[in-house]
């Protein structure tokens, strides 16, 4: 009976302190929404494998709990209203690790790719679901659930989730090249008409976006976790003028607030990347992405119709 | 009633900018406990616990160091390359201001030297705005250049510039032979926003990049053979092989950066060109006015000792 009792009260006390714990979390995401908020934000999730052999446990359990923390990730973006994020799960660079280790990766995309079909908190913001990378390249079992992903979640209308699989940013850009100099022979678009646009309108994840009516906003904010400053050939492209955040935790200790100093220091500086790509723009002669600061406070999960975000 | 309203909305505007402050100290404090943490920690000798990590895996390392000292341990590997970067980019961006661009090129080319003096082979020099690649920006690169020859420590240099209008193609424009003391002599390149994508658009609109490579479709062909797997152990990525083979035969690749240095308030690329990127170390520094020798030695030493996994 008494331990009864002290479960109840142990079940109670995680009750009250996640109420509150969420509660903040609203709180702080509120505050922030008062200033510019990124439209794309991209995550380099470093540190598993550190993280593992720092606690003394096996690789596979680091990479599981990274997969928690992503899907925490996402939860605290989408609530926040970013529209995009996009993660770097697995480089075609780390085919070079052992069988064992990539066994492991891929027996977890596949659990965890299932987990966010059915994932309540994406289900009620209708978030798709794209995977992103040379699918050919991975195994039959985690390409077929990539696909059952991407089919189910893709009449959604919600924010999405990029997971990048198989995947270099050396690779999309050369295979963008590639399918724009295909489409320059064919004649469905003229030499005279290739720009950057036609190349970033070909890259991974931007035809899923133009079916939708809208193009695949640049990166605003790059994260990257455990210390490292390097892009290791993620989403080259894309942020070229994204605020980059490097941290120096590992990504199983990527907290909420890690995520909030992120976006803060986004706003930080936030004018110097807007100016940044209007003199880039006017030196190339193209419209740089203009964006309006917009009073119209987003629910989470939805974006609203024409409402856009402060750079 | 509408007075209230906007009463409302003015104390809501007041309570979300005083939450806004205090989010602000917050971080500021952290960052500073974070740095008494680390230093307390180095004092200690316990360093390797890495508490700029966070106290939980600091606590947690300890934890484990306790139980490797049972068994044995396998670091992740990766080498540190114990050498000076080959390339170094400097990302920046040249005020409009009327002495900024003389002031700018100087900067470069001091950076430019002392690379020299460390054993870099290739600096590029990127403007996010522009001036330095223009006409009179080209000039005062080359004669900055000269004048450093001339005048301070006798380095040589091949300055180039890419021809944004003719895709991309990398042209030297001026030369001038090391002199004096050393035989030092540093490769540079004047880079702006036109050139950042030049060559792959060029690629883009002309290129023929799928006439096959025997040698290539066999390695790869024999991979998956070999391993019997039904995919590919290894990529060995033909599409970035070919497409950097043809923009080499046409002059128009920039070497990749092994560092880059990002000038500027706010830590972004500024359009630099994307390809040079995919692995360099990058470093942020507040100005490029006052960025000094001394803190190039560190940027360098930091890139020597840094291990590089490259996905393993």
């Amino acid at each position: 009976m008494p331990e009864r009792r002290a479960d109840a009260r142990g079940r109670r006390a995680r009750t009250i302190v996640s109420v509150v714990r969420d509660g903040c979390r609203r709180f702080i995401a509120r505050a922030l929404r008062a200033g510019p908020i990124p439209r794309h934000v991209a995550v380099i999730m470093d540190g598993n494998r550190r993280f593992a052999c720092a606690s003394g446990v096996a690789l596979a359990r680091g990479h599981a709990r990274g997969a928690d923390v992503l899907r925490e990730a996402c939860a605290w973006c989408f609530e926040l209203g970013v529209e995009t994020l996009s993660v770097y799960a697995l480089s075609t660079e780390n085919f070079k690790r052992s069988e064992r280790e990539l066994e492991a990766l891929f027996d977890l995309a596949c659990g965890e790719i299932g987990t966010l079909i059915d994932d309540e908190g994406l289900r009620l913001r209708e978030a798709r679901v794209h995977v992103s990378g040379d699918l050919d390249a991975l195994p039959k079992r985690v390409r077929d659930k990539a696909k059952e992903a991407m089919e189910k979640t893709k009449d959604n209308r919600g924010p999405m989730l990029n997971v990048c699989m198989a995947y270099t940013g050396r690779e999309d850009i050369a295979r963008a090249v590639m399918k724009t100099r295909e489409d320059v022979r064919g004649g469905a678009l003229d030499a005279s008409e290739v720009d950057e646009r036609a190349v970033a309108s070909r890259l991974h994840g931007a035809e899923r976006e133009i079916e939708l009516g809208a193009g695949m906003p640049e990166v605003d904010l790059l994260v990257r976790t455990s210390g490292e400053t390097r892009l290791s050939d993620f989403m080259l492209f894309n942020a070229r003028f994204a605020k980059l955040v490097f941290v120096e935790v590992l990504w199983p200790d990527f907290t909420f607030m890690d995520f909030v100093h992120a976006v803060w220091q986004y706003q930080l500086g936030a004018k110097d990347l807007k100016r940044s790509r209007q003199a880039y723009g006017d030196a190339n002669a193209i419209e740089a992405e203009s964006a309006v600061v917009a009073e119209v406070r987003v629910q989470p999960g939805r974006v609203a119709k024409g409402a856009k975000r402060s750079v | 009633m509408r007075a209230r309203a906007s009463e409302a909305r003015a104390a809501t505007r007041a309570a979300h900018e005083w939450l806004l402050a205090c989010t602000h100290w917050f971080f500021v404090a952290r960052a500073w406990a974070r740095r008494v943490v680390d230093a307390t920690f180095r004092a200690l000798g316990c360093e390797r616990f890495e508490p700029r990590r966070g106290l939980r895996h600091a606590m947690r390392a300890m934890n484990a160091e306790l139980r490797r000292r049972v068994g044995g341990y396998e670091g992740l590997g990766g080498d540190a390359p114990r050498r000076p970067p080959r390339t170094l980019s400097v990302i920046a961006t040249c005020g409009e201001g009327d002495g900024d661009l003389e002031r700018f090129v100087e900067r470069a080319v001091n950076v430019a030297r002392w690379c020299a003096r460390c054993g870099v082979e290739r600096v590029s020099v990127y403007d996010g705005g522009g001036r330095a690649t223009t006409t009179r920006g080209i000039e005062a690169l080359r004669e900055a250049l000269e004048t450093s020859r001339r005048d301070r420590e006798g380095v040589g240099y091949v300055l180039r510039v890419v021809d944004a209008d003719d895709g991309g193609k990398i042209r030297e424009c001026a030369r001038g032979a090391s002199a004096g003391r050393g035989e030092a002599s540093i490769d540079v390149d004047a880079l702006g926003p036109r050139d950042a994508c030049a060559a792959l658009l060029d690629a883009a609109r002309h290129a023929e990049l799928d006439e096959g490579d025997d040698s290539l479709e066999g390695a790869i062909a024999s991979a998956r053979d070999g391993d019997g797997v039904e995919w590919a152990k290894f990529k060995y990525k033909p599409d970035v092989v070919r497409l950097e083979r043809w923009m080499r035969e046409r002059g128009t690749f920039l070497p990749p950066a092994d560092v880059a240095v990002v000038f500027g308030a706010t830590f972004h690329l500024q359009g630099y060109p994307p390809w040079q990127l995919h692995a360099a170390e990058l470093f942020h520094e507040e100005s490029l006015d006052r960025f000094s020798r001394r803190d190039l030695a560190r940027v360098i030493d930091k890139y020597a000792k840094t291990a590089q996994r490259f996905g393993k």
